[in-house]
Protein backbone atom coordinates (compact mmCIF):
# COMPACT_ATOMS: atom_id res chain seq x y z
CA UNK A 1 0.00 0.00 0.00
CA UNK A 2 1.39 3.38 -1.02
CA UNK A 3 -1.32 5.75 0.74
CA UNK A 4 -3.55 4.87 3.30
CA UNK A 5 -5.87 7.48 5.23
CA UNK A 6 -7.40 6.26 8.32
CA UNK A 7 -10.27 8.36 9.84
CA UNK A 8 -8.90 11.30 8.24
CA UNK A 9 -11.17 14.39 8.81
CA UNK A 10 -10.61 18.06 8.65
CA UNK A 11 -13.22 20.59 10.73
CA UNK A 12 -13.97 23.97 10.25
CA UNK A 13 -15.62 25.11 13.13
CA UNK A 14 -19.01 23.17 13.14
CA UNK A 15 -18.48 22.29 9.30
CA UNK A 16 -16.43 19.12 8.63
CA UNK A 17 -14.83 19.24 5.61
CA UNK A 18 -13.90 15.56 5.28
CA UNK A 19 -15.06 12.98 7.98
CA UNK A 20 -13.67 9.82 8.73
CA UNK A 21 -11.95 8.98 4.99
CA UNK A 22 -10.44 5.97 4.91
CA UNK A 23 -9.24 5.15 1.28
CA UNK A 24 -6.54 2.82 -0.02
CA UNK A 25 -4.07 3.37 -2.56
CA UNK A 26 -2.07 0.28 -4.06
CA UNK A 27 1.28 0.16 -5.55
CA UNK A 28 1.13 0.20 -9.32
CA UNK A 29 -2.33 1.17 -9.57
CA UNK A 30 -4.23 4.40 -10.67
CA UNK A 31 -6.83 5.47 -7.88
CA UNK A 32 -9.20 7.91 -8.85
CA UNK A 33 -11.31 10.45 -6.74
CA UNK A 34 -14.52 11.02 -7.64
CA UNK A 35 -16.50 13.50 -5.87
CA UNK A 36 -18.47 16.72 -7.12
CA UNK A 37 -17.22 20.17 -6.47
CA UNK A 38 -16.70 20.94 -2.56
CA UNK A 39 -16.76 17.03 -2.04
CA UNK A 40 -13.60 17.15 0.27
CA UNK A 41 -11.06 15.93 -2.82
CA UNK A 42 -8.76 18.65 -1.92
CA UNK A 43 -8.97 18.87 1.57
CA UNK A 44 -7.87 15.06 1.03
CA UNK A 45 -5.03 16.19 -0.65
CA UNK A 46 -3.68 19.04 0.90
CA UNK A 47 -3.66 16.92 4.04
CA UNK A 48 -1.99 13.90 2.53
CA UNK A 49 0.63 16.11 1.55
CA UNK A 50 1.25 18.10 4.89
CA UNK A 51 -0.30 21.23 3.69
CA UNK A 52 -3.20 21.35 5.94
CA UNK A 53 -3.35 19.58 9.80
CA UNK A 54 -5.96 17.27 9.91
CA UNK A 55 -8.26 17.76 12.69
CA UNK A 56 -8.08 14.10 13.16
CA UNK A 57 -6.66 11.22 11.52
CA UNK A 58 -3.82 9.62 10.33
CA UNK A 59 -2.16 9.42 7.02
CA UNK A 60 0.41 6.43 6.05
CA UNK A 61 2.60 6.89 3.21
CA UNK A 62 4.64 4.04 2.00
CA UNK A 63 3.91 2.37 5.19
CA UNK A 64 4.91 4.68 7.92
CA UNK A 65 2.75 6.73 9.56
CA UNK A 66 3.24 10.65 8.74
CA UNK A 67 3.67 12.98 11.39
CA UNK A 68 6.07 15.69 10.02
CA UNK A 69 6.25 16.02 6.03
CA UNK A 70 9.99 14.96 5.29
CA UNK A 71 12.12 15.10 2.59
CA UNK A 72 13.01 11.49 2.32
CA UNK A 73 8.92 10.93 2.15
CA UNK A 74 8.23 13.50 -0.56
CA UNK A 75 10.92 13.07 -2.45
CA UNK A 76 8.96 9.91 -3.59
CA UNK A 77 5.92 11.81 -4.35
CA UNK A 78 5.17 14.39 -7.30
CA UNK A 79 2.19 16.75 -6.58
CA UNK A 80 0.23 18.97 -8.59
CA UNK A 81 -2.59 20.20 -5.97
CA UNK A 82 -5.30 23.13 -7.18
CA UNK A 83 -4.64 25.64 -9.47
CA UNK A 84 -0.84 25.24 -11.01
CA UNK A 85 0.93 28.13 -9.54
CA UNK A 86 4.47 29.65 -10.91
CA UNK A 87 6.59 32.74 -10.72
CA UNK A 88 4.93 34.58 -13.40
CA UNK A 89 8.26 36.63 -14.12
CA UNK A 90 9.99 33.70 -14.73
CA UNK A 91 10.49 31.50 -17.74
CA UNK A 92 8.99 27.69 -17.74
CA UNK A 93 12.55 26.71 -17.40
CA UNK A 94 13.22 28.95 -14.77
CA UNK A 95 10.12 27.59 -12.47
CA UNK A 96 11.03 23.89 -13.27
CA UNK A 97 14.73 25.02 -11.80
CA UNK A 98 13.90 26.87 -8.77
CA UNK A 99 11.88 23.47 -7.81
CA UNK A 100 14.82 21.27 -9.16
CA UNK A 101 17.61 23.08 -6.93
CA UNK A 102 15.55 22.95 -3.78
CA UNK A 103 14.43 19.10 -4.33
CA UNK A 104 18.69 18.91 -4.98
CA UNK A 105 18.28 15.65 -6.73
CA UNK A 106 17.76 16.51 -10.37
CA UNK A 107 19.82 14.84 -13.14
CA UNK A 108 20.42 18.04 -15.76
CA UNK A 109 18.29 16.75 -18.27
CA UNK A 110 15.24 16.44 -15.90
CA UNK A 111 13.90 19.76 -16.64
CA UNK A 112 14.04 19.08 -20.67
CA UNK A 113 12.55 15.91 -20.21
CA UNK A 114 9.74 16.55 -18.39
CA UNK A 115 8.84 19.81 -20.43
CA UNK A 116 8.71 17.49 -23.45
CA UNK A 117 6.32 15.00 -21.15
CA UNK A 118 3.81 18.14 -21.60
CA UNK A 119 5.01 19.25 -25.09
CA UNK A 120 6.28 22.05 -23.18
CA UNK A 121 9.59 21.69 -24.86
CA UNK A 122 9.52 24.90 -27.30
CA UNK A 123 7.94 27.12 -24.45
CA UNK A 124 11.05 26.65 -22.13
CA UNK A 125 12.14 30.41 -22.54
CA UNK A 126 9.04 31.65 -22.40
CA UNK A 127 7.55 33.68 -19.29
CA UNK A 128 4.91 32.31 -17.24
CA UNK A 129 2.56 35.31 -17.53
CA UNK A 130 2.13 35.15 -21.32
CA UNK A 131 1.27 31.21 -20.69
CA UNK A 132 -2.56 30.13 -21.31
CA UNK A 133 -4.46 27.95 -18.31
CA UNK A 134 -4.30 24.97 -19.87
CA UNK A 135 -0.10 25.14 -20.78
CA UNK A 136 0.00 26.10 -16.67
CA UNK A 137 -1.58 22.80 -16.40
CA UNK A 138 0.90 20.72 -18.54
CA UNK A 139 3.69 23.41 -16.69
CA UNK A 140 2.33 22.26 -13.34
CA UNK A 141 2.35 18.59 -14.84
CA UNK A 142 5.86 18.60 -15.34
CA UNK A 143 6.70 20.17 -12.21
CA UNK A 144 5.07 16.89 -10.33
CA UNK A 145 6.67 14.42 -12.77
CA UNK A 146 10.30 16.06 -12.86
CA UNK A 147 12.05 14.09 -10.46
CA UNK A 148 10.58 10.89 -11.86
CA UNK A 149 8.44 10.53 -8.33
CA UNK A 150 6.96 6.61 -7.66
CA UNK A 151 3.93 8.55 -6.46
CA UNK A 152 2.15 11.12 -8.47
CA UNK A 153 -1.66 13.06 -7.20
CA UNK A 154 -2.74 15.22 -9.66
CA UNK A 155 -5.68 17.31 -8.37
CA UNK A 156 -7.87 17.66 -11.31
CA UNK A 157 -5.05 17.66 -13.84
CA UNK A 158 -7.23 18.01 -16.84
CA UNK A 159 -8.94 21.61 -15.83
CA UNK A 160 -8.48 23.96 -18.82
CA UNK A 161 -7.57 21.63 -20.76
CA UNK A 162 -8.55 20.68 -24.78
CA UNK A 163 -10.05 17.55 -25.54
CA UNK A 164 -6.21 16.76 -27.35
CA UNK A 165 -4.26 18.10 -23.90
CA UNK A 166 -6.81 15.99 -22.14
CA UNK A 167 -6.26 12.45 -24.03
CA UNK A 168 -2.15 13.40 -23.80
CA UNK A 169 -2.46 13.69 -19.74
CA UNK A 170 -5.10 10.39 -19.79
CA UNK A 171 -2.20 8.59 -22.01
CA UNK A 172 0.52 10.04 -20.57
CA UNK A 173 -0.51 9.23 -16.23
CA UNK A 174 -1.47 5.44 -18.17
CA UNK A 175 1.85 5.33 -19.52
CA UNK A 176 3.55 6.47 -16.23
CA UNK A 177 1.24 3.85 -14.32
CA UNK A 178 1.88 0.76 -16.66
CA UNK A 179 5.65 1.29 -18.26
CA UNK A 180 6.96 2.92 -15.23
CA UNK A 181 5.39 1.50 -12.32
CA UNK A 182 4.16 4.76 -10.63
CA UNK A 183 1.11 4.90 -8.39
CA UNK A 184 -1.06 7.65 -9.36
CA UNK A 185 -4.12 9.52 -7.57
CA UNK A 186 -5.59 11.71 -9.74
CA UNK A 187 -9.26 13.44 -8.36
CA UNK A 188 -11.74 14.98 -10.50
CA UNK A 189 -15.21 15.41 -10.97
CA UNK A 190 -15.46 14.31 -14.31
CA UNK A 191 -16.52 10.63 -14.03
CA UNK A 192 -15.77 9.98 -17.93
CA UNK A 193 -12.21 11.10 -16.88
CA UNK A 194 -11.52 8.86 -13.88
CA UNK A 195 -13.49 6.32 -15.66
CA UNK A 196 -11.08 5.70 -18.65
CA UNK A 197 -8.17 5.98 -16.07
CA UNK A 198 -8.09 4.38 -12.84
CA UNK A 199 -8.07 0.51 -11.75
CA UNK A 200 -9.76 1.96 -8.46
CA UNK A 201 -12.39 4.76 -7.30
CA UNK A 202 -13.12 5.95 -4.56
CA UNK A 203 -16.02 7.88 -4.33
CA UNK A 204 -16.42 11.11 -2.40
CA UNK A 205 -19.76 12.85 -1.56
CA UNK A 206 -20.27 15.42 1.67
CA UNK A 207 -16.54 14.86 2.81
CA UNK A 208 -17.21 11.40 3.41
CA UNK A 209 -15.94 8.35 1.29
CA UNK A 210 -19.21 6.49 0.29
CA UNK A 211 -17.60 3.65 -1.70
CA UNK A 212 -13.98 2.21 -2.64
CA UNK A 213 -14.14 -0.04 -5.31
CA UNK A 214 -12.49 -1.61 -8.17
CA UNK A 215 -13.13 -0.28 -11.80
CA UNK A 216 -14.05 -4.21 -12.44
CA UNK A 217 -16.46 -4.11 -9.44
CA UNK A 218 -17.86 -1.28 -10.90
CA UNK A 219 -18.35 -2.78 -14.23
CA UNK A 220 -19.83 -5.71 -12.90
CA UNK A 221 -22.56 -3.71 -10.81
CA UNK A 222 -23.83 -1.76 -14.02
CA UNK A 223 -23.53 -4.56 -16.30
CA UNK A 224 -27.02 -4.74 -18.76
CA UNK A 225 -28.87 -7.65 -17.78
CA UNK A 226 -32.18 -9.39 -18.53
CA UNK A 227 -34.34 -9.27 -15.15
CA UNK A 228 -37.02 -12.55 -14.87
CA UNK A 229 -40.04 -12.49 -12.14
CA UNK A 230 -41.02 -16.14 -11.60
CA UNK A 231 -42.83 -18.44 -9.73
CA UNK A 232 -41.08 -21.16 -9.22
CA UNK A 233 -37.11 -20.37 -8.58
CA UNK A 234 -35.76 -24.44 -7.60
CA UNK A 235 -37.30 -25.16 -10.72
CA UNK A 236 -36.22 -22.56 -12.81
CA UNK A 237 -32.62 -22.94 -12.37
CA UNK A 238 -32.09 -26.49 -13.82
CA UNK A 239 -33.79 -25.28 -16.48
CA UNK A 240 -32.19 -22.12 -17.66
CA UNK A 241 -28.28 -24.20 -16.69
CA UNK A 242 -29.06 -27.32 -18.43
CA UNK A 243 -31.72 -26.05 -21.22
CA UNK A 244 -30.77 -23.14 -22.24
CA UNK A 245 -27.20 -23.08 -21.27
CA UNK A 246 -27.45 -19.64 -19.67
CA UNK A 247 -24.92 -19.75 -16.97
CA UNK A 248 -24.38 -16.17 -16.38
CA UNK A 249 -26.87 -15.09 -13.67
CA UNK A 250 -27.99 -13.93 -9.99
CA UNK A 251 -30.36 -14.91 -8.02
CA UNK A 252 -31.98 -11.71 -6.45
CA UNK A 253 -34.44 -13.47 -4.48
CA UNK A 254 -36.55 -16.74 -4.84
CA UNK A 255 -38.99 -14.80 -7.41
CA UNK A 256 -36.49 -12.76 -9.22
CA UNK A 257 -33.28 -12.92 -11.33
CA UNK A 258 -31.16 -11.05 -13.40
CA UNK A 259 -29.73 -12.75 -16.68
CA UNK A 260 -26.84 -11.46 -17.77
CA UNK A 261 -26.68 -13.37 -21.18
CA UNK A 262 -28.64 -10.60 -22.80
CA UNK A 263 -28.25 -12.59 -26.27
CA UNK A 264 -29.62 -15.59 -24.94
CA UNK A 265 -32.89 -15.77 -26.89
CA UNK A 266 -35.74 -14.75 -24.47
CA UNK A 267 -38.59 -16.41 -25.93
CA UNK A 268 -37.13 -19.55 -25.97
CA UNK A 269 -36.18 -18.87 -22.46
CA UNK A 270 -40.00 -18.20 -21.91
CA UNK A 271 -41.26 -20.44 -23.86
CA UNK A 272 -39.72 -23.26 -22.39
CA UNK A 273 -40.38 -22.23 -18.93
CA UNK A 274 -44.39 -21.81 -19.46
CA UNK A 275 -43.96 -25.57 -20.98
CA UNK A 276 -42.82 -26.50 -17.55
CA UNK A 277 -45.56 -25.09 -15.90
CA UNK A 278 -43.47 -22.31 -14.52
CA UNK A 279 -45.06 -18.71 -14.54
CA UNK A 280 -43.51 -15.60 -15.92
CA UNK A 281 -44.43 -12.88 -14.64
CA UNK A 282 -41.86 -9.99 -15.93
CA UNK A 283 -39.06 -9.98 -18.10
CA UNK A 284 -37.12 -6.91 -19.08
CA UNK A 285 -33.94 -5.11 -20.08
CA UNK A 286 -31.85 -2.93 -17.96
CA UNK A 287 -29.38 -0.91 -19.33
CA UNK A 288 -26.72 -0.65 -16.38
CA UNK A 289 -25.78 3.09 -16.80
CA UNK A 290 -22.38 4.57 -14.76
CA UNK A 291 -23.03 8.10 -14.24
CA UNK A 292 -26.71 7.25 -12.76
CA UNK A 293 -25.09 4.81 -10.29
CA UNK A 294 -22.68 7.45 -9.31
CA UNK A 295 -25.44 10.13 -9.12
CA UNK A 296 -27.01 7.60 -6.94
CA UNK A 297 -23.60 6.95 -4.35
CA UNK A 298 -23.35 10.64 -4.60
CA UNK A 299 -27.11 11.90 -3.79
CA UNK A 300 -26.32 14.22 -5.75
CA UNK A 301 -28.12 15.73 -9.04
CA UNK A 302 -25.01 15.86 -10.92
CA UNK A 303 -21.18 14.70 -10.71
CA UNK A 304 -20.20 17.32 -13.31
CA UNK B 1 19.79 26.87 3.35
CA UNK B 2 21.87 27.50 0.25
CA UNK B 3 19.78 25.93 -2.16
CA UNK B 4 17.02 28.16 -0.98
CA UNK B 5 18.62 31.58 -0.53
CA UNK B 6 20.21 30.90 -4.38
CA UNK B 7 16.32 30.42 -5.80
CA UNK B 8 15.38 33.22 -3.67
CA UNK B 9 17.76 35.43 -6.01
CA UNK B 10 16.43 33.48 -9.08
CA UNK B 11 12.91 34.80 -8.24
CA UNK B 12 13.84 38.20 -8.42
CA UNK B 13 15.22 38.14 -12.08
CA UNK B 14 13.04 39.51 -14.70
CA UNK B 15 10.68 41.28 -11.92
CA UNK B 16 10.03 45.14 -12.28
CA UNK B 17 11.20 45.06 -8.26
CA UNK B 18 15.24 45.54 -10.11
CA UNK B 19 14.07 48.93 -11.17
CA UNK B 20 13.28 49.90 -7.81
CA UNK B 21 16.76 48.18 -6.47
CA UNK B 22 18.60 50.47 -9.41
CA UNK B 23 16.25 53.60 -8.08
CA UNK B 24 17.61 52.98 -4.53
CA UNK B 25 21.73 52.89 -5.84
CA UNK B 26 20.98 55.73 -7.77
CA UNK B 27 19.50 58.12 -5.57
CA UNK B 28 21.73 59.17 -2.80
CA UNK B 29 24.66 59.81 -5.26
CA UNK B 30 22.93 61.67 -7.59
CA UNK B 31 20.99 64.16 -5.06
CA UNK B 32 25.10 64.54 -3.48
CA UNK B 33 26.37 65.22 -6.72
CA UNK B 34 23.09 67.86 -7.25
CA UNK B 35 23.54 69.58 -3.72
CA UNK B 36 27.02 69.44 -4.63
CA UNK B 37 27.79 71.20 -7.91
CA UNK B 38 27.10 74.29 -6.42
CA UNK B 39 29.67 74.29 -3.54
CA UNK B 40 33.02 76.86 -4.01
CA UNK B 41 34.50 75.98 -0.74
CA UNK B 42 37.03 72.88 -0.09
CA UNK B 43 34.45 69.65 -0.15
CA UNK B 44 35.77 66.54 1.58
CA UNK B 45 34.78 63.22 0.43
CA UNK B 46 32.86 62.60 4.03
CA UNK B 47 30.59 65.75 3.98
CA UNK B 48 30.06 64.89 0.19
CA UNK B 49 28.57 61.19 0.76
CA UNK B 50 26.74 62.15 3.81
CA UNK B 51 25.45 65.77 3.43
CA UNK B 52 22.24 63.81 1.95
CA UNK B 53 22.11 60.48 3.81
CA UNK B 54 19.74 61.74 6.67
CA UNK B 55 17.08 62.02 3.95
CA UNK B 56 17.70 59.04 2.36
CA UNK B 57 17.57 56.88 6.20
CA UNK B 58 14.84 58.74 7.14
CA UNK B 59 12.24 58.81 3.63
CA UNK B 60 13.82 56.86 1.08
CA UNK B 61 15.66 54.07 2.05
CA UNK B 62 12.53 52.64 4.20
CA UNK B 63 10.40 53.39 1.59
CA UNK B 64 12.21 51.48 -1.25
CA UNK B 65 14.08 48.60 1.51
CA UNK B 66 10.16 48.28 2.38
CA UNK B 67 9.31 48.24 -1.32
CA UNK B 68 11.39 45.51 -1.95
CA UNK B 69 11.34 43.36 1.76
CA UNK B 70 7.57 43.17 0.87
CA UNK B 71 7.95 42.05 -2.23
CA UNK B 72 10.16 39.24 -0.95
CA UNK B 73 7.94 38.36 1.85
CA UNK B 74 3.92 38.46 -0.05
CA UNK B 75 5.83 36.67 -3.20
CA UNK B 76 4.49 33.45 -2.39
CA UNK B 77 1.28 34.20 -0.86
CA UNK B 78 0.25 36.74 -4.21
CA UNK B 79 1.36 34.07 -6.99
CA UNK B 80 0.33 31.11 -4.13
CA UNK B 81 3.40 29.28 -4.62
CA UNK B 82 3.76 28.26 -0.99
CA UNK B 83 2.22 25.05 -1.94
CA UNK B 84 4.38 23.75 -4.64
CA UNK B 85 7.49 24.49 -1.87
CA UNK B 86 5.69 23.21 1.16
CA UNK B 87 5.43 19.82 -0.41
CA UNK B 88 9.21 19.37 -1.19
CA UNK B 89 9.08 20.14 1.63
CA UNK B 90 10.95 23.03 2.18
CA UNK B 91 10.55 24.34 5.95
CA UNK B 92 8.89 27.12 6.95
CA UNK B 93 11.34 29.17 8.99
CA UNK B 94 14.12 28.32 6.90
CA UNK B 95 12.16 30.11 4.31
CA UNK B 96 11.51 33.21 5.64
CA UNK B 97 15.18 33.22 7.48
CA UNK B 98 16.26 33.10 3.97
CA UNK B 99 14.50 35.30 2.79
CA UNK B 100 15.50 37.98 5.47
CA UNK B 101 19.10 36.93 4.20
CA UNK B 102 18.20 38.05 0.48
CA UNK B 103 16.84 41.01 1.71
CA UNK B 104 19.83 41.67 3.81
CA UNK B 105 21.99 41.42 0.36
CA UNK B 106 20.43 43.33 -1.24
CA UNK B 107 20.21 46.63 1.13
CA UNK B 108 23.97 46.41 1.76
CA UNK B 109 24.16 45.73 -1.72
CA UNK B 110 22.16 48.80 -2.74
CA UNK B 111 23.75 50.87 0.28
CA UNK B 112 27.58 49.99 -1.36
CA UNK B 113 26.70 50.71 -4.89
CA UNK B 114 25.76 54.18 -3.96
CA UNK B 115 28.33 54.55 -1.97
CA UNK B 116 30.58 53.68 -4.80
CA UNK B 117 28.41 55.81 -7.15
CA UNK B 118 29.30 58.51 -5.17
CA UNK B 119 33.01 58.59 -7.09
CA UNK B 120 31.56 60.49 -9.49
CA UNK B 121 32.10 63.41 -7.13
CA UNK B 122 35.80 63.75 -8.09
CA UNK B 123 34.40 65.21 -11.28
CA UNK B 124 33.53 68.39 -9.20
CA UNK B 125 36.36 68.85 -7.14
CA UNK B 126 35.73 66.45 -3.71
CA UNK B 127 38.70 65.87 -2.27
CA UNK B 128 38.85 62.47 -2.28
CA UNK B 129 41.25 59.77 0.39
CA UNK B 130 41.61 56.00 0.80
CA UNK B 131 41.28 56.79 4.90
CA UNK B 132 38.20 58.63 4.52
CA UNK B 133 36.58 56.41 1.92
CA UNK B 134 37.24 54.01 4.34
CA UNK B 135 35.24 55.44 6.97
CA UNK B 136 32.33 56.72 4.62
CA UNK B 137 32.22 52.85 3.21
CA UNK B 138 31.69 51.79 6.69
CA UNK B 139 28.75 55.06 7.32
CA UNK B 140 26.69 53.28 4.57
CA UNK B 141 27.16 49.73 5.39
CA UNK B 142 26.50 50.09 9.13
CA UNK B 143 23.07 52.59 7.73
CA UNK B 144 22.22 49.77 5.88
CA UNK B 145 22.82 47.02 8.06
CA UNK B 146 20.71 49.28 10.60
CA UNK B 147 18.08 49.98 8.17
CA UNK B 148 17.47 46.41 7.42
CA UNK B 149 16.89 46.17 11.03
CA UNK B 150 14.65 48.84 11.76
CA UNK B 151 12.60 47.34 8.55
CA UNK B 152 11.83 44.21 10.79
CA UNK B 153 8.99 45.19 12.05
CA UNK B 154 7.37 46.09 8.72
CA UNK B 155 8.26 42.22 7.95
CA UNK B 156 6.54 40.75 10.96
CA UNK B 157 3.45 43.01 10.14
CA UNK B 158 3.82 41.54 6.79
CA UNK B 159 3.68 38.30 7.31
CA UNK B 160 0.98 38.73 9.87
CA UNK B 161 -0.92 39.89 7.82
CA UNK B 162 -1.18 37.45 4.94
CA UNK B 163 -2.33 40.73 2.99
CA UNK B 164 -1.42 40.86 -0.59
CA UNK B 165 1.62 43.10 -1.76
CA UNK B 166 -0.52 47.00 -1.61
CA UNK B 167 -1.44 46.67 2.64
CA UNK B 168 2.55 45.88 2.68
CA UNK B 169 3.50 48.96 1.00
CA UNK B 170 0.92 50.88 3.06
CA UNK B 171 2.16 49.82 6.10
CA UNK B 172 5.92 50.62 5.00
CA UNK B 173 4.84 53.95 3.62
CA UNK B 174 2.78 54.96 7.61
CA UNK B 175 6.11 53.29 9.09
CA UNK B 176 8.58 55.63 7.78
CA UNK B 177 6.34 58.64 7.87
CA UNK B 178 5.87 57.87 11.70
CA UNK B 179 9.51 57.57 11.95
CA UNK B 180 10.06 61.01 10.06
CA UNK B 181 7.32 63.36 11.94
CA UNK B 182 9.49 61.43 15.01
CA UNK B 183 12.52 63.26 14.63
CA UNK B 184 10.37 66.82 16.49
CA UNK B 185 9.83 64.81 19.52
CA UNK B 186 13.01 63.85 21.85
CA UNK B 187 11.35 61.06 23.22
CA UNK B 188 10.08 59.51 19.93
CA UNK B 189 14.21 59.99 18.27
CA UNK B 190 15.48 58.17 21.54
CA UNK B 191 13.17 55.30 20.69
CA UNK B 192 11.87 55.02 16.74
CA UNK B 193 14.23 52.55 15.06
CA UNK B 194 14.85 54.72 11.69
CA UNK B 195 15.57 57.64 13.78
CA UNK B 196 17.84 55.92 15.80
CA UNK B 197 19.89 54.99 12.84
CA UNK B 198 21.16 58.78 12.01
CA UNK B 199 22.40 59.01 15.57
CA UNK B 200 23.89 55.83 15.94
CA UNK B 201 25.99 56.58 12.24
CA UNK B 202 26.66 59.80 13.91
CA UNK B 203 24.38 61.73 10.74
CA UNK B 204 24.23 65.55 12.30
CA UNK B 205 23.07 67.35 9.86
CA UNK B 206 19.58 67.47 11.38
CA UNK B 207 19.59 69.05 14.83
CA UNK B 208 17.42 66.16 16.46
CA UNK B 209 16.70 66.63 20.11
CA UNK B 210 16.85 63.53 22.56
CA UNK B 211 15.49 62.85 25.58
CA UNK B 212 17.76 60.20 26.66
CA UNK B 213 21.70 59.15 25.73
CA UNK B 214 22.72 56.63 22.60
CA UNK B 215 22.29 53.30 24.31
CA UNK B 216 18.87 53.76 25.01
CA UNK B 217 18.66 54.09 20.85
CA UNK B 218 20.47 51.07 20.57
CA UNK B 219 19.18 49.15 23.58
CA UNK B 220 15.45 50.02 21.72
CA UNK B 221 17.00 49.07 18.26
CA UNK B 222 18.25 45.71 19.51
CA UNK B 223 14.75 45.11 20.97
CA UNK B 224 12.77 46.33 18.06
CA UNK B 225 14.94 44.06 16.31
CA UNK B 226 14.91 40.66 18.19
CA UNK B 227 11.13 40.55 18.66
CA UNK B 228 10.17 41.38 15.25
CA UNK B 229 12.67 38.50 14.46
CA UNK B 230 11.16 35.97 16.82
CA UNK B 231 7.48 37.10 15.54
CA UNK B 232 8.71 36.77 11.94
CA UNK B 233 9.71 32.91 13.04
CA UNK B 234 6.45 32.59 14.82
CA UNK B 235 4.45 33.99 12.01
CA UNK B 236 6.58 31.57 9.35
CA UNK B 237 5.52 28.21 11.53
CA UNK B 238 1.82 29.70 11.15
CA UNK B 239 2.39 29.78 7.78
CA UNK B 240 -0.40 27.51 5.60
CA UNK B 241 0.15 27.13 1.97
Amino acid sequence: MVLETIGLTKQYGTQLAVSDLNIHVKKGKVYGLLGRNGAGKTTTIRMIMGLMRPTKGEVILFGEKMTVPTKQCFNRIGALIETPAFYENLTASDNLRIIADLRGTQSKDAIDKSLTLVSLENEKSKKVKQFSLGMKQRLGIAMALMHEPEFIILDEPTNGLDPVGIQQIRLLIKRLSVEKGATVLISSHILSEIEQMADTIGIIGQGRLVDELSMDEIKRRNRHYVKMTVSDMSRTIPILEKGLHITDFEIINDKELKIYQIEANFEEVNRLLNKNEIGVSEISLNKGNLEEYFLKLTGGVSVG
Amino acid sequence: MANIISTEFRKLKGSNILWICLAGCLILPVMSLFVGKNVTRPYEWLEYCTQSMWMSILLLWPCIFGLIGTYIFTRERIENTYKNLFIIPVGRVSLVLSKLFVLLIVILGITFLSYILNIAGIFIGVNFSLNKFMQGLETYLLSGLLTFVAMLPVMFITLMSKKGFLVSVCVTFIYAFISFIGIWSPMLSSVLPIISILRICNITALSIRYSFPMSVNIISMAIIGLVSLIGIIYAAKKQEA
